[in-house]
């Protein structure tokens, strides 16, 4: 098998202008280290990336939108595969790096070290294009599959257990979200915070924030 | 639900801006859903539960949508992990219709128990509600917990009572 962080290295040089959400702990810090961009959303909790993932999906539906899940993660909140089936977003790819085990926890093993099949999962759960890799080269079929061709797409990837030595930037969920926010309204051409002077609430507290 | 209070909601809504509605199914609220789902001014989805909907809506919101979630108050509970990890330390407004069950003259024995859990529960996590129990005041309601939960980046429920609006 292969380490997630080999994987993460293919992808990284696919990812353009791509919206990317992540799972917490190892994958966000190994993701931001390859792939350091404001479009970016990291360090989602464990059950909440693919769900979030599918929201922004349907917000645009002309830009392709990226999960980085985990096992453990997704089988905390298994609905949010059912969801991506019923909505079925073209431009969403769902990738669950599969340790098989809570490695950031002490590596206790998942329902998938006893055979938990999650492509399985995701193909009974309507999203036909869903596939399993188990080296580098499979991943990087699959992904630049789904990167160029309508989804959902879901990949499996089996990964070995193991987090690359990066170095850990631990961003904070505000500033990451603003980040991300801005990326998004300067390259959609949308605005999504709201002045409080908009509303009519009262006042502007920070006028410089919100100039652009 | 009476006819005024689901045409009341639906106006509040609009007025307000969602545009976003995602759902788990509520005998309450099934006027509301139907609606919304016969309008092209909304984009809807039904998920199979509110801790899905809560994290969809949060994705929705960043990709510049303004979601609603409609859930029963048992959803709370649901949704408590992803309101603790995603919606408050990201500061992810998320306007929330909620229907309150166990509440006074409700009276079933299934639903006494989250009527006492329910309203500590919202002020625990931080949310804040209205009660509403009529129709103008639940449209009311839903525009100014709108725009307030847009500014402050928090999220904001619109309670409805058991009287005067089921």
């Amino acid at each position: 098998m292969v380490t997630r962080f080999v994987l993460l290295e293919r992808l990284a040089k696919m990812v353009k202008d791509e919206l990317v959400v992540t799972n917490l702990k190892g994958t966000a810090h190994e993701w931001h280290y390859l792939s350091p961009k404001d479009s970016n959303l990291l360090y989602l909790g464990m059950g909440m990336p693919t769900p979030a993932a599918l929201g922004l999906a349907m917000a645009l539906p002309h830009r392709r939108v990226i999960s980085l899940d985990g096992d453990g993660s997704i089988l905390l909140d298994l609905a949010g595969i059912p969801a991506v089936g019923q909505v079925a977003p073209k431009n969403l790819t769902v990738i669950i790096f599969d340790n098989q085990c809570y490695e950031s926890n002490g590596a206790l093993p998942t329902p998938t070290a006893n055979g938990t099949d999650l492509t399985g999962i995701a193909k009974a759960s309507g999203i036909p294009k869903a596939r399993t890799v188990l080296d580098a080269d499979e991943f990087e079929d699959a992904a630049r599959t789904a990167l160029t061709t309508d989804g959902p797409h879901f990949i499996t990837a089996k990964v070995e257990r193991g987090t690359k030595k990066v170095p850990i930037i631990m961003t904070y969920g505000r500033y990451n979200k603003y980040v991300f926010v801005k990326h998004v309204e300067k390259t959609e051409g949308v605005q999504i915070l709201r002045s409080i002077k908009a509303s009519g609430a009262g006042y502007t507290p920070n006028k410089e924030y919100f100039k652009d | 639900m009476k006819e005024e209070t689901a045409q009341a909601i639906v106006e509040g809504l609009k007025e307000g801006g969602v545009n976003f509605v995602v759902y788990m199914p509520d005998s309450f609220f099934y006027d509301v859903i139907t609606k919304v789902k016969e309008d092209p001014g909304f984009t809807s989805i039904s998920v199979p539960n509110e801790s899905v909907g809560m994290c969809l809506c949060a994705g929705a919101w960043l990709g510049g949508k303004k979601p609603v979630m409609i859930m029963e108050n048992t959803g709370l509970f649901v949704a408590s992990n992803a309101i603790t990890r995603f919606h408050q330390p990201f500061g992810i407004p998320v306007l929330m219709l909620i229907s309150y069950r166990g509440d006074a003259g409700d009276g079933w024995w299934m639903v006494t128990a989250i009527g006492h859990a329910f309203e500590p529960a919202l002020k625990s996590l931080g949310i804040t509600y209205e009660l509403v129990d009529n129709p103008e005041k639940a449209k009311k309601a839903i525009q100014l917990l709108q725009t307030s939960a847009e500014v402050s980046e928090e999220l904001q429920a619109v309670v409805f009572r058991k009287e005067g609006v089921w």
